[in-house]
């Protein structure tokens, strides 16, 4: 599979130089970007076309933390892709915390919704900290489980954050 | 005596000059158009012989002859005059709900919309073929020669079909488009290279009919769109509509007709002007007088204006980025004059607009800026624009969901493929459905194209794997691409959106391009030629009425009497050839004659001299 961490030429791990993944990405693509090539023949276009559409990808991925971090765990894993049984005790969290949204919503009651928020965000952080140990170790079954979990919180925070800017437009 | 050519060993003949590209940029707008070149990352406006820098993006057309465009077109009477077909580019007669000057009707196969008008139904695409036309003719005036290529700028909320629907409109008028550009990305690059300016930067861009609004990071010869957002239908002239309805209400006038409400528009928009610079303007609609000032004036555009910003903080959010993070933030179109737009653009942001650059030129400098650098004159550090696609893009999955495959406000080009599998048992073909939208439901999206993927093996329900693969180029533009991964099965399109033109149509249109070319050629050269002639006889009469009786005898002057009315009557006619035989003809017979008045003029001159010669 395609390694994005050498694509870019950056260090592979878990946490990375943004400033330097920046100006590796802005390197690349005045290198290879399809305007460099308005005027080559047909075939170098159209090589300009797939680097530069590889590099997008590379970039977006290894800027986002929770893809960086999936990527890399694919990447020593060669590939494979598991999907992890996630505790019981997590799911169930994870329902009544969503339930709490809910019931916070509908009444308006932005400050349930801010200790829902912050409630997530802890869990992530140290999630975050058992998944950089766990690749330290490589433990790739429990990275994959800790993956898995900073997605369900990732998506629960983008929802609190989706109601936040809905109140915040009305 | 010898002389020697003068050239660079190897280099064969001194004349083998590299020619620097001509490239323009072109600003195609519903309302004006204009040209622009640049030179070392300076720009400036091409404005035509006499010195307007804007094109009215007006055309009349007529049965019998060329198309007028600009402000020809607004000046002549008859014909059918088009204005704002920008809006109808790409566009089906169904989604035309607002009315027009002028009458339109669905296309035989049920694609774009037509206009009717006395020279036949014309596409939106051919009406934005001769504005190009006449705009790329300033520029072969301006920079003397033919033009390489060009940038064309178009709305970030321009979809797939309008896109297209741009791009074959130059090709019908034969120009190399080295780039479609987005307007206000186009605008960040006038400032980021004309201006130098750096940072992360805003670009408010409110026109007649639509909003944009970008975001983008300028740094160091990189011009990166971090996101766009706004609304296609909300602009100026919604100003005016909200500045009539007003007038309406406060001065009672019944406001029957159509007509009646379009006088009422143009008060508004005038008194709207008005108040750019006066605190209050006057009104009379019939008998009523009244007056808006400008406290009134932001009362009633308020409204709109909050929907702007509403818009631009949506995109700070997109870019996870605070109103402290923004370093400028640059005004564009022509809206952005009402000095209540900057006042409230700089109540959100905190800082004075920049609007340095003319609000209604800065599009144009950045495409030349920009298509300056894609033709390959290089300077200086090198630029390099990185740019997104506005909406997304994604195929209508069971229940008429949208599935979204490129996200919007991703940086192009990009490819990105998704699987997908089948529904029914021995199911051997799928529908693809490709959609362009931010909404749930397919019903809410724009429909761009349909194609199918057949041949699949026959396999149990969800056993086949269709991997979908959408790559969009640096132009914004789509391809898609189907494959079954088990048995190798593929089908692929262009996207060709359901409002757009087939190829064939196009073929069609560049042909009867360069028909009515060789027309519009044939009647521009009659046209000088009877100027010439008209010339001709004019100084022709007078040099007889001044020495015909001295200097000619009777026969000679009779026979060029003669030819004289014969070109004379030439000119009336349409036949260009005669006219210019008839006109040699009366050159060769009166050369004797002028050749005497020379004579005739000389001895005068020296008679003259000699006087002055003795007084001296």
């Amino acid at each position: 599979m395609l390694n994005y961490f050498s694509l870019l030429d950056m260090p592979v791990a878990v946490d990375l130089d943004r400033a330097l993944l920046d100006l590796q990405y802005r390197e690349q693509q005045l290198r290879w970007h399809p305007d460099r090539f308005a005027a080559a023949p047909a075939a170098e276009r159209q090589q300009a076309l797939q680097r530069t559409s590889l590099l997008n990808d590379a970039y977006l991925v290894l800027k986002t933390p929770l893809r960086r971090a999936e990527h890399l765990v694919e990447l020593l894993g060669d590939g494979v892709t598991h999907n992890a049984r996630l505790p019981i005790d997590f799911l169930e969290q994870q329902l009544s915390a969503r339930e709490s949204l809910e019931s916070a919503a509908e009444a308006h009651d932005r400050q349930a919704v801010e200790v829902l928020r912050k409630t997530a965000e802890a869990s992530a952080s140290e999630r975050w900290s058992r998944l950089r140990e766990q690749i330290a170790e490589h433990d790739l079954s429990s990275a994959r489980v800790s993956l898995q979990e900073l997605q369900f919180l990732h998506k629960f925070v983008e929802e609190v954050e989706r109601l936040e800017e809905r109140w915040l437009d009305s | 005596m010898v002389l020697f050519s003068i050239a660079e060993p190897g280099q064969g003949s001194a004349r083998q000059v590299v020619r620097r590209k001509r490239a323009v940029g072109i600003d195609l707008g519903t309302t004006n158009s204009l040209v622009a070149v640049a030179k070392e990352g300076r720009a400036r406006v091409l404005p035509d012989a006499h010195g307007n820098r804007l094109l009215p993006s007006l055309v009349r057309f007529f049965e019998d002859a060329v198309p007028l465009v600009g402000d020809q077109a607004l000046a002549a009477d008859g014909g059918t005059l088009v204005s704002s077909s920008k809006r109808l580019l790409g566009r089906g007669l169904s989604d035309i709900n607002y009315p027009l000057p002028y009458a339109l009707q669905a296309a035989d196969d049920g694609g774009m919309v037509q206009i009717r008008t006395e020279a036949g139904p014309v596409s939106p695409v051919q009406v934005g073929a001769e504005i190009l036309k006449t705009l790329a003719g300033r520029a072969e005036a301006a920079l003397g020669g033919s033009i390489d290529g060009v940038v064309i700028t178009v709305p970030a909320y321009f979809d797939e079909a309008q896109r297209q629907s741009t791009q074959a409109a130059a090709r019908i008028a034969g120009l190399n488009v080295l780039r479609l550009l987005s307007e206000p990305t186009a605008a960040a690059v006038a400032y980021g290279l004309d201006q130098r300016l750096t940072g992360t930067v805003v670009i408010y861009d409110l026109g007649g009919g639509t909003f944009d609004v970008s975001l983008m990071r300028l740094d160091q010869g990189v011009f990166t769109v971090v996101a766009t957002g706004g609304n296609s239908a909300l602009g100026g002239d919604d100003f005016d509509r909200v500045i009539a309805d007003w007038l309406l209400q406060e001065s009672g006038q019944p406001c029957g007709t159509k007509e009646d409400y379009r006088l009422l528009l143009q008060q508004a928009r005038a008194a709207k002007h008005q108040l750019s610079t006066a605190e209050q303007a006057r009104v009379q609609i019939g008998s009523w007088q009244g007056s808006l000032d400008r406290a009134k004036l932001q009362q009633l555009i308020d409204p709109l204006l909050d929907q702007t910003l509403l818009a631009c903080r949506r995109v700070l959010r997109d870019a996870g980025l605070q109103v402290g993070d923004i370093s400028d933030v640059v005004l564009v179109g022509g809206s952005t004059r009402t000095p209540r737009v900057r006042e409230r653009v700089k109540q959100l942001f905190g800082r004075e607009p920049l609007s340095s650059l003319d609000p209604d030129e800065v599009v144009a400098l950045g495409a030349a800026l920009q298509a300056d650098l894609l033709v390959g004159n290089k300077y200086g550090d090198a630029a390099l624009l990185l740019d997104v696609i506005p909406l997304s893009l994604g195929i209508e999955t069971m229940g008429g969901l949208m599935e979204r495959i490129v996200p919007r406000n991703s940086t192009i080009p990009v490819v990105r493929a998704q699987e997908f599998t089948t529904f029914k048992d021995g199911q051997t073909a799928m529908s693809l459905h490709v959609y362009q939208g931010e909404r749930e439901l397919v019903s809410d999206c724009r429909s761009l194209a349909r194609f199918d993927l057949r041949g699949i093996p026959p396999m149990v329900a969800g056993a086949a794997r269709v991997r979908v693969t959408f790559q969009v180029d640096a132009d914004g533009l789509l391809q898609v691409q189907a494959e079954e991964l088990t048995s190798g099965v593929k089908n692929s399109v262009v996207v060709k959106p359901s409002f757009g033109l087939e190829e064939t149509q196009i073929a069609a249109m560049i042909r009867s391009s360069m028909e009515s070319a060789a027309l519009d050629k044939a009647q521009r050269s009659l046209r000088e030629r009877r100027v010439e002639a008209l010339r001709h006889l004019e100084a022709l009469h007078a040099a007889l009425q001044q020495d015909g009786a001295t200097l000619l005898d009777d026969d000679e002057r009779s026979v060029l009497e003669r030819a004289m009315r014969e070109l004379d009557a030439a000119t009336v006619g349409t036949d260009a050839r005669l006219i210019e035989t008839l006109t040699e003809q009366l050159n060769a017979l009166s050369r004797d004659f002028a050749g005497r008045r020379m004579d005739a003029g000389i001895r005068a001159a020296l008679a003259g001299q000699q006087i002055d010669a003795i007084g001296e």
